[in-house]
């Protein structure tokens, strides 16, 4: 049986075809224009990747937070749920997940069974938000995916003064100006992200495994700096890009439904 | 006597060029990359317009965030005194002012002579500050200057859920994708902003004859969705554009340094030489 899990994040969609082996093909598109195009084509490409048609998929599910954009019939799933039933599913020693996707970052913290115990979410300021990189790069003109390459000794990190995604633009500009090694802003710039997540791990204990998913946790150079900073490891999931966790989890809360 | 003041802030930089008591020529620019670029673009613009050069400048004080890299500037003076001092010149009924500028908010209170007895600031979030309203005028595809007129044409202003100004950007873009009149998204960005300043405003007090300045005063939505918000009239400070009070104050400043020295020179007892920074 094939299941669709459509996650319709605030910077990128993704969806993935889950089947009894596995995830069978996935799609992960940038959210660019019209909202609702963009979930059409990334759930198109993940269907003709897979080489099927829509209606050949029994289950369609979905969840994030421009999940009513998906154009069709779906069962729904919050995200915080979804995402612990995919990391729990992938990887059950874990007990704490750390999402940091491109607006919101969410720590949950979940039970040996998977369940979700409490979560805290960062949705009143995008500071440590995946999207404060991408100003970040832009600023330095380069690319959001390089910005993890970048690991440095600890004393020659760049200070940011600031917690404001907005003002870190600008502080990014005037380390430019002031003739600052473009690694060591970038080094900055991933230690300062870094810590307001691991503020975040702390406020609800911390407990191990920590496993980070969402785009930011492919910046190996932010996980190093949470890990500096909280003293203790902070793995991903190696079966499965970091991105998909959630469409994923989407996928398995329908099957589960179903099993019940 | 040619006094000049400069101030550079984090977007702009205005210059203000006094003589005796009035204004003679002021010009603000759009910041460069280094804030002694800044200052001295928009101080030759001004001395430009005035048909002068600096070396018609008998005295110069700099304030803003970039004003201890002029150097041209006799002094530097912090931008809380300069605007206590500018907005009080312009009006003296002025207890209260409430400065918005690019990337800080600030509401300075004064006493009758214009000097700062207590003030708060917000220089830690983008939201409530100049860069808010451009992040917003960006999304909804309208220049800055024009957020103010196109709200004006609002018949039902939105709620803005979010504060901070990434995610209100995000939900203006939601909004547009829902089909969203732009007026109604323009009217409840400038009620966001007058929201967030009021928060500020009630955390130390208002003292009646309340001035706003800075670029965000000209955004007319905003002031009066402010006015509405706090339940008051603001004062005006006449023919003096809400954006300059910073550097008029600093070219106040600077007369009143010059004329000390004058004094201090006149007096054979006063011997200690003035010093080039001086702190208020």
């Amino acid at each position: 049986m094939l299941i669709l899990g459509c996650d319709v994040g605030a910077i990128a969609t993704k969806t993935v075809i889950f089947g009894d082996t596995g995830i069978v093909a996935y799609d992960i598109t940038v959210n660019n224009g019209n909202l609702k195009k963009v979930v059409e084509k990334s759930v198109d490409t993940a269907i003709s990747k897979a080489g099927m048609l829509l209606e050949c998929i029994e289950v369609k599910a979905g969840t994030g937070m421009g999940e009513q954009y998906i154009p069709f019939e779906h069962t729904t799933e919050g995200i915080i749920k979804c995402l612990a039933v995919a990391v729990h599913r992938i990887h059950p020693h874990a007990r704490t997940i750390v999402d940091m996707g491109g607006l919101i970052t969410t720590v949950i913290s979940i039970s040996e069974k998977g369940k979700v115990l409490e979560y805290r979410t960062s949705d009143k300021c995008a500071s440590g938000s995946g999207f404060f990189l991408k100003l970040a790069a832009q600023a330095l003109e380069l690319n959001v995916e390089d910005l993890g390459d970048i690991i440095i000794p600890c004393g020659e990190r760049a200070h940011m003064g600031t917690q404001c995604a907005v003002f870190g633009e600008s502080e990014i500009v005037s380390h430019m100006n002031d003739g600052e090694a473009p690694e060591k802003i970038v080094a900055g710039i991933n230690y300062s992200l870094g810590s307001s997540v691991a503020t975040m791990i702390n406020r609800l204990g911390g407990i191990q495994d920590i496993v980070a998913t969402g785009g930011v946790a492919k910046n190996k150079s932010v996980l190093r700096a949470i890990e500096e900073i909280l003293g203790m490891e902070v793995i991903t999931l190696s079966s499965i890009d970091e991105q998909l966790v959630g469409a994923l989890g989407a996928a398995l809360c329908a099957q589960q439904r179903m099993q019940q | 006597m040619i006094y000049v003041g400069c101030d550079v802030g984090s977007l702009s930089g205005e210059a203000v060029i006094i003589e005796d008591d009035s204004i003679i020529k002021y010009e603000i620019i759009r910041v460069r990359p280094r804030p002694e670029q800044t200052a001295f673009e928009v101080t030759k613009k001004a001395l430009a317009e005035a048909k002068m050069s600096f070396d018609d400048i008998d005295y110069c004080v700099s304030t803003g965030y970039g004003r201890e890299k002029i150097p041209f500037s006799k002094g530097s003076i912090s931008e809380i005194s300069c605007h206590g001092r500018g907005a009080q010149w312009a009006n003296p009924s002025v207890r209260t002012i409430i400065d918005i500028g690019g990337q800080d908010a600030k509401v300075i209170k004064v006493d009758k002579l214009g000097y700062m007895v207590d003030f708060v600031m917000n220089d830690k979030c983008a939201a409530g500050t100049g860069r808010f309203l451009e992040g917003m005028a960006k999304v909804l595809g309208v220049d800055l200057e024009d957020l103010a007129a196109l709200s004006s044409e609002a018949a039902s202003p939105v709620a803005l859920t979010k504060t901070c100004t990434v995610l209100a950007q995000f939900e203006v873009l939601y909004m547009l994708n829902d089909g969203i009149d732009r007026s109604n998204i323009a009217a409840g960005i400038n009620r966001a902003m007058a929201e967030r300043i009021s928060k500020l405003v009630r955390r130390v007090g208002i003292k009646e004859g309340v001035a706003i300045t800075g670029g965000v005063a000209k955004n007319f939505a905003v002031v009066q969705s402010l006015s509405e918000v706090l339940g008051l009239q603001f004062v005006s400070l006449g023919e003096v554009d809400p954006q300059i009070v910073g550097a008029l104050g600093a070219a106040l400043f600077a007369k009143e340094r010059w004329q000390k020295a004058r004094q201090r020179e006149a007096t054979p007892t006063g011997g200690n030489k003035e010093t080039k920074s001086v702190y208020v």
